[in-house]
């Protein structure tokens, strides 16, 4: 016996038209597997209808403050053992490198003084180098009236803050309520 | 949406949890129902129902108000509980956490009633865990949240033929467990006959 489309339609019975659902009910008449089927189904189906929705053990919402508060002390020590972390790591970093210069010195003391001053000369040229390029830039801001003066010190101040603010969101990165996401 | 739903999803959006615990209250149950009908296990439903309200509290920008509130908390709570059955393949929980089905169901209509509700309960779940997890989700936004074939696809991120097909796949299996359980009980009751006759 052929069971298609039958053994689709038992399922919604509800979306079949007249003709259709006339043609359904023939076929289960005749068909022992199909209208099986089509009884288990509305067994089932009436089961799940019946149930009710299942609901938590009392005091969840209380529960779940509790979890939040959880989350929230879990990221701050996240955030001590990152920083930790950072620290531990740039001084490892930085001791051998310390340690080179260190040996340098004791190993040769002339030669790396001898270094050292080549590296203070070359400092003081280019402190020459940038007064004079501040020199350049004040002769040509001395024609600007004072608001321009206020407006430059306002711009400053704007990109200072800004960068603080930079600086500390990517060292704390806190969202509104205090949790990582 | 209420007025007092907006106004304490405004006020948690600015990051007041004791605004949000009122959202937790008004939708507990159906959170927690979604992850028990998933999960099978009231343990592992509470803590996803729990995580799905800090998903939810912590990504609270991300929430479209066009969007119905519960659906979304609903998406959240069944795109966690897929990806938990996915992590662990915990399609079939042990038998022994299928205690306190029971002490859930109404206890107020009588024993009998009640342990009658409670053995339905328990098909039921077994009905469920038959299911593919995706499928699984289909039929419980379909049964227990009434929601539309639209709604679901928007919830689990699929196509409403898709959810169509699905629903359609997760009928079946549901019918022939049903059928197999029932033969099993009959031949169960017949060998309980043959034994009584001798
Ligand atoms: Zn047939």
């Amino acid at each position: 016996m052929k069971h298609s489309p039958f053994d689709i339609w038992l399922f919604d019975p509800q979306d079949l038209h007249a003709e259709q659902d006339e043609a359904l009910k023939q076929h289960l008449a005749e068909c022992d597997s199909c209208r099986a089927l089509a009884e288990a189904w509305q067994a089932a189906e009436a089961g799940m209808l019946a149930s009710e929705a299942m609901a938590p053990e009392p005091g969840f919402a209380h529960r779940w403050q509790q979890r939040l508060a959880l989350a929230r002390s879990k990221r701050r020590r996240r955030q001590t053992w990152a920083v930790l972390a950072g620290t531990i790591g740039g001084a490892l970093v930085l001791t051998p490198i310390i340690s080179l210069r260190l040996w340098a010195l004791l190993a040769a003391p002339g030669e790396a003084a001898l270094a050292w001053l080549d590296r203070l000369q070359i400092l003081t040229l280019n402190l020459e180098a940038l007064r004079g390029f501040v020199a350049i830039v004040l002769q040509s801001l001395q024609g600007l009236s004072v608001l321009w003066w206020v407006a430059l010190g306002l711009g400053a101040l704007w990109i200072s803050g800004l960068w603080a603010g930079l600086l500390y969101r990517i060292a704390f990165k806190i969202i509104p309520n205090g949790v990582s996401r | 949406m209420p007025t007092d739903e907006k106004r304490w999803l405004r006020q948690a959006r600015d990051g007041d949890e004791l605004a949000f615990g009122h959202i937790v209250e008004a939708y507990e149950r159906p959170v927690y129902n979604l992850c028990y009908r998933m999960l099978g296990d009231r343990a592992l439903a509470e803590d996803a129902a729990q995580e799905t309200f800090l998903k939810a509290f912590l990504g609270l920008k991300r929430y479209d108000p066009q969007r119905v509130f519960v659906n979304w908390l609903l998406s959240i709570a069944s795109h966690h509980c897929i990806d938990r059955l996915r992590r662990r393949r915990l399609r079939l929980v042990p038998l022994e956490s299928e205690q306190g089905v029971i002490d859930v169901v109404d206890t107020e209509a009588g024993p009998e009633r009640a342990l009658a509700r409670a053995e339905q309960e328990h098909e039921i779940r077994q009905s469920l865990l038959q299911l593919a997890t995706k499928d699984r989700a289909v039929v419980v936004l379909h049964y227990w949240q009434g929601l539309s074939y639209v709604e679901i696809a928007e919830t689990l991120s699929l196509t409403t033929s898709a959810v169509k097909s699905r629903l359609h796949r997760a009928r079946r299996t549901l019918a022939e467990h049903w059928l197999s359980q029932q033969e099993e009980g009959l031949a169960i009751q017949g060998l309980r006959d043959e034994a009584l006759t001798f």
